[in-house]
């Protein structure tokens, strides 16, 4: 196996829906829910290239991959802030309300036990 | 520098709280084999690496690690939600209630501390990369015993996730590993130490 199979193998096991069941089908995903999901899929992506980058830096087809990756990468986060708010505190929309730190927080769910 | 990102590196959304599980998983935040040893290992070791790509790969998979950090300690959060004294009780969480309520604490399943006595900053390329492979190997095997102790799917959906990434990184500790070694006297590996001798 060359080193590229190697890196597109370790990609592909989290790189589509069927890595993820932690909802077990109770109840359907949020669209809140369904977009940071495909953000988180694309960041794994990303980070997945980044650890075969850093020791194979010149391999055409992970830095194909990566450039396609990147740009999704924009699209998703942009999309995602503008809808649901900042992902890092560079991301402030609003210039009359800090909405950085308002919840929910990342691990946080609601009384019924749902994220908000 | 960090940057938080307000997001897990992998969805955690735990219906049925169950205290019972928190007391063994708590284990891969600050136990001998955790995330946080995980992190503190791979960012000290870069202070002393003369290897561009290997600061890289220390640089990128300890990051990875506080993301990990984040994950286990969602995971206890959402199985410790809302106990009663009874239900806290009725699952010998009394010890770790007294302390620390229902905070999450980084401290082994056994009750011990986090402690840095856990993990190894050599200075020696080939001992800390070593080390790095065999500490995921010990997280690894972690995972899999704390496997066998659950039966929710929303419990064993991110630990897999957790498990998968151990076997991830020790591969690309081993191109590491292998990066160091192309820059050796290949007579002779331990001819010098490339993190010390020629340096002073």
């Amino acid at each position: 196996m060359n080193r590229s199979e190697n890196m597109n193998m370790n990609m592909n096991m989290s790189n589509g829906e069927n890595g993820y069941n932690g909802n077990t089908g109770r109840r359907n995903k949020t669209a809140k829910e369904r977009l940071l999901y495909r953000l988180q899929v694309c960041d794994f992506a990303l980070h997945e290239c980044a650890l075969y980058l850093d020791e194979h830096p010149y391999d055409p087809a992970a830095l194909q991959y990566y450039e396609r990756q990147k740009a999704l990468h924009r699209e998703l986060s942009e999309d995602y802030i503008k809808r649901y708010g900042p992902i890092t505190y560079f991301d402030n929309q609003n210039q009359n309300e800090w909405e950085w730190a308002k919840g929910p927080w990342p691990w946080e769910l609601n009384e019924n036990g749902e994220e908000e | 520098m960090w940057v938080y990102q307000k997001k897990l590196q992998y969805p955690v959304h735990i219906h049925r709280p169950n205290p019972k599980l928190a007391k063994i998983i708590i284990t891969q935040l600050g136990g001998p084999h955790g995330e946080k040893g995980a992190a503190d290992r791979y960012l000290q070791q870069r202070y002393s690496m003369p290897f561009e790509r290997v600061v890289g790969i220390l640089t990128d998979v300890g990051t990875e690690e506080l993301a990990h950090q984040e994950i286990v300690s969602s995971i206890i959060a959402q199985l410790t939600r809302s106990m009663s004294v009874d239900e806290i009780e009725k699952n010998g969480l009394e010890t770790y209630f007294v302390d620390h309520t229902a905070s999450v604490y980084p401290q082994a399943a056994s009750g011990m501390p986090y402690s840095a006595a856990t993990i190894a900053v050599t200075g020696d390329a080939i001992a800390d990369l070593s080390e790095d492979l065999a500490a995921e190997q010990k997280a690894r095997l972690s995972y899999d015993n704390i496997l066998r102790f659950l039966d929710d799917p929303d419990v064993i959906d991110p630990i897999r996730f957790l498990r998968e990434r151990e076997i991830v990184h020790f591969q690309r500790f081993g191109d590491a590993l292998r990066d160091v070694k192309d820059h050796l006297d290949k007579k002779n590996y331990y001819a010098y130490n490339p993190e010390f001798d020629g340096k002073n």
